[in-house]
């Protein structure tokens, strides 16, 4: 706020001087306003105006004003009084030009006021509204200022969070700390457990050592009896492969066998086949055959019809011909009269009515007339539908017929029986000729049957008890026809039959026998073929154990031998530090008596002895770590003896990873169980049982 | 199925040399005019006027008793024309019929009381019932039965009309046989 006002002090200060500044310069300005009025005044005026300029800027300077510069003007005018009167007259026209100029810059001066004012008017407003943005910007300010305090508060009161956060965070850096120191202690105490654990399991392992010792004598002497036992069983291997090879040469014979008798199989499928085919094609035939017959029995039949016909027109154009003969030979008409006539009866006697009304041939012609009438006239006569009306036989007389006519007659009446009578002839040849056909065909079929029947009974009696064959006593009817193609077809048809009756029965037996028996020999074939086959795997099963059990013999015996390998290394390992150790034994020994004789010639020199043993037994144990501190305590020996003999699988488990803490560690290891051995005398091994050791 | 044996005096019946057996007890008038072409039986008491017209009958046709057959007539300014009458084979006109037709076809069966007016025309294998009677003029298509007064269709007949009527009149002709005397 202090500075905010020296501010604003400073600004009212510099406003003053500025705001004195513009006067000046306005004045200046002014001057030279005088100087743009006043052109015409000449040199002369110049130290006058000059003066009075001069004057004015010292009454603008000065802070006495006009006054002081109206007495100097008096006091100028005074000295030059005593100048002529022509100066007079010039004087007091400079005077009055000087009283206007004096007016006129009065004038300006108040016109210069007026614009002063106006400036100052506008300076304060100016000055207003500067005053009214610093306000603004004062006031910005002050804002800016609250809220960069609260910024400053807010950080701070962050920065202090931040501060017990961290400081938290310390604490909990600490705890960690702690507690990673905690862990590691643990982990120091687990390593040392787990020392521990490895000494006890190293202890094990020396017994598994022992153990495995005794097992690889044993494994030697299984070797032993396990070879000699190899010997016989792969003698036994050469027997049975012997009798593989034998079993396979069966085999492939009777798999020839199976071929060949397949073969027969399919051939005789194949004749059974066609023997169908050719019992179809003859039934075929048969059937061709009977519906031929049938055909021509129908024939037949319409020959008996058609010849029944021609009968009755035979017949009929015979009446007809003793008809006309009867009309011919007599010459009259057919009328009832004149067959009355002829048959020698009178009409009188006959009819009594014999008068007519009228004359009959009048009526007649008069009808004739009149239907000549209607037919020319009328057209929807029922006589123009009507048949045409029978005119020459209405004049049935001898007048109308002649001679030469009833001969015409006669002879087309005759040639038309002459026709009848060939076609007749033609027919009864047609029906003798179907009839020799048919009989043919019957005779065929016969012959056929008859055969047939004695293939079937020969086959029966053949079969069962040779019963005698009912023979077929009808006696067979010669071929009439004798042609040679019939004969043939005969002969064919028999052979034909024959063959039908043969397959048929071929079809009909093998079921019963053929297949049977070739079905048996198959059965038996595939029998012998499948039990030399089970036999020839048998033999292999035997051969794959044989050679398993090889395999886990020699897979023993490495492993026996790896083992023995192993002991003998580490055996002569632990040579080579027990050397090492009972060399530095002796010359520490040495050293130290070599020492007590120079410093104590009396002492005895067995103590410090037994000491540097000792010590450098815990030096070597401190060396390996923590775990070796030698606290072997005995329960827990106990126990862990106990779990292992619990859980053979742990114990192969801690096995291993005794021979891995070897590898990584093998002198001292080797110098405990070394150590071990000296100070607890061997105990004899228990013997270990296959399923414990050896797995296979 | 056959008929069974009709026998006749054989004095009382003409046959002729065609086999025509007529009845002598029938009147045939104007025996000229009349034309039998065989094998016709005209019974006892039959009337065919021939005298009027010519006659044609046909083949195996039967004209039973008291039956009338006669020509039709026809008016004229200038009078009366009578016109011929022609009948089929195989025709049966049964007793008391009185036929005027014009033409009668084949295989035609004519029942009893039958009255065929003037001018008719009955085509082959029709039938016309018991009682009937057809106007004049009156055409009978093929393979119809006529009845009534005045005579209409009343039925159809078979196709086999034909050789029905032809077993029937052949049988009826050999079954009409002379009996003893």
């Amino acid at each position: 706020m202090r500075q905010l006002i020296g501010k604003l002090k400073a600004v009212k200060a510099n406003s003053e001087n500025i705001k004195m500044e513009t006067e000046c310069a306005t004045i200046l300005q002014t001057s030279s306003m005088e100087d743009s009025l006043f052109p015409y005044l000449g040199d002369s005026y110049s130290s006058v105006n000059g003066s009075h300029a001069a004057a004015m800027r010292s009454r603008q300077y000065s802070s006495t004003g006009d006054e002081q510069s109206d007495l100097e003007a008096d006091s100028m005018p005074e000295s030059q009084m005593e100048l002529t009167e022509a100066d007079v007259y010039t004087q007091l026209e400079h005077k009055e030009r000087d009283l206007i100029l004096a007016a006129e810059l009065g004038k300006s001066l108040l016109e210069k006021n007026e614009e002063l004012s106006r400036e100052n008017e506008r300076l304060q407003q100016e000055y207003h509204e500067h005053l009214e943005a610093l306000e603004q910007e004062k006031f910005d300010l002050r804002q800016r200022l609250e809220y960069k305090s609260s910024e400053c508060e807010a950080s701070a009161v962050q920065l202090n969070g931040d501060i017990m956060r961290t400081q938290e965070e310390l604490e909990e850096r600490k705890a960690m700390l702690a507690a990673t120191e905690r862990e590691k202690t643990r982990a120091i105490e687990e390593l040392t457990e787990q020392n521990q654990k490895l000494l006890t399991q190293l202890q094990l392992a020396s017994d598994a050592e022992l153990q495995l010792s005794a097992q690889v004598q044993q494994l030697r002497k299984e070797f032993l009896e396990r070879t000699n036992s190899t010997n016989v069983k792969i003698l036994q291997l050469e027997n049975l492969k012997e009798e593989i090879a034998q079993g396979t040469e069966s085999r492939v014979e009777l798999e020839s066998h199976y071929d060949v008798m397949k073969d027969e199989t399919l051939q005789m499928r194949e004749e059974l086949a066609s023997a169908s085919e050719r019992i179809h094609h003859l039934e075929r035939q048969l059937h061709d055959r009977e519906r031929e017959l049938k055909r021509v029995a129908v024939e037949l039949n319409d020959a008996h019809v058609s010849n029944r016909q021609l009968q009755i027109r035979v017949d009929e154009l015979r009446e007809e011909i003793s008809l006309q003969m009867s009309f011919n030979s007599h010459g009259n008409s057919s009328s009832l009269m004149s067959e009355l006539e002829e048959s020698g009866v009178d009409q009188c006697e006959v009819f009594d009515f014999g008068t007519p009304v009228t004359s009959p041939n009048k009526d007649v012609s008069r009808g004739q007339e009149a239907e000549s009438e209607i037919n020319k006239s009328k057209n929807a006569d029922d006589f123009s539908s009507s048949p045409p009306t029978p005119t020459p036989e209405q004049g049935f007389s001898l007048d109308d017929i002649s001679p030469e006519m009833s001969l015409r007659c006669y002879r087309a009446l005759m040639n038309g029986v002459n026709n009848c009578h060939h076609q007749l002839f033609e027919l009864k040849q047609d029906m003798w000729e179907a009839y020799q056909r048919v009989e043919t065909v019957c005779t065929c079929l016969r012959s056929f049957v008859h055969k047939q029947n004695v293939d079937m009974t020969v086959e029966n009696g053949d079969q069962s008890t040779n019963s005698p064959t009912p023979r077929d006593d009808r006696p067979m009817s010669p071929t009439s026809g004798g042609s040679m193609n019939l004969a043939k077809a005969l002969d064919e048809l028999s052979g034909l039959a024959q063959e039908a009756v043969r397959l048929k029965v071929l079809c009909e037996t093998p079921d019963s026998d053929i297949v049977r028996m070739l079905k048996d020999q198959h059965k038996a074939v595939t029998q012998e073929r499948d039990d030399a086959v089970a036999s020839k795997n048998l033999l292999e099963v035997n051969l794959a154990r044989a050679k398993v059990d090889l395999m886990a013999v020699n897979s023993q015996l490495l492993e026996a031998i790896q083992q023995k390998l192993h002991q003998q290394t580490e055996l002569e390992a632990w040579q080579d530090d027990m050397e090492q150790m009972i060399q530095k034994a002796l010359t520490d020994r040495s050293n130290a008596t070599k020492l007590r004789r120079v410093q104590n010639p009396t002492n005895e020199p067995s103590q410090p002895a037994r000491t540097s043993w000792f010590s450098f037994r815990r030096t070597r144990n401190n060396s390996v770590g923590e775990s070796a501190k030698s606290t072997t305590s005995s329960s827990s020996d106990v126990t862990l003896s106990n779990s292992t003999q619990a859980s053979p699988a742990s114990d192969r488990k801690s096995n291993t990873s005794s021979t891995e803490t070897e590898t990584n560690t093998s002198a001292p290891s080797r110098f405990a169980s070394w150590l071990r051995r000296k100070q607890t005398p061997v105990e004899p091994q228990p013997d270990v049982t296959d399923n414990d050791v050896a797995p296979i | 199925m056959d008929l069974e044996d009709e026998f006749y005096v054989k004095e009382k019946y003409i046959e002729t040399a065609s086999g025509n057996k007529v009845s002598r007890q029938s009147v045939l008038c104007g025996s000229q005019n009349i034309v039998l072409n065989g094998k016709t039986i005209v019974q006892s008491e039959c009337i065919i006027r021939g005298d009027l017209a010519n006659v044609r009958i046909g083949r195996n046709c039967v004209i039973r008793k008291r039956a009338v057959i006669r020509p039709p007539f026809k008016k004229f300014n200038k009078g009366v024309a009578f016109f011929p009458c022609m009948i089929g084979d195989h025709v049966y006109i049964d007793e008391d019929s009185i036929v005027n037709a014009a033409q009668v076809g084949s295989y035609v069966h004519i029942g009893k009381d039958c009255v065929i007016g003037r001018r008719c025309i009955l085509k082959d294998c029709s039938q016309i019932a018991d009682g009937t009677v057809l106007p004049p003029e009156t055409v009978v298509p093929p393979f119809t039965l006529w009845g009534g007064s005045p005579a209409t269709v009343i039925g159809y007949l078979p196709e086999c009309t034909k050789y029905l009527m032809t077993d029937a009149t052949k049988q009826y002709y050999e079954h009409f046989k002379p009996g003893p005397a």
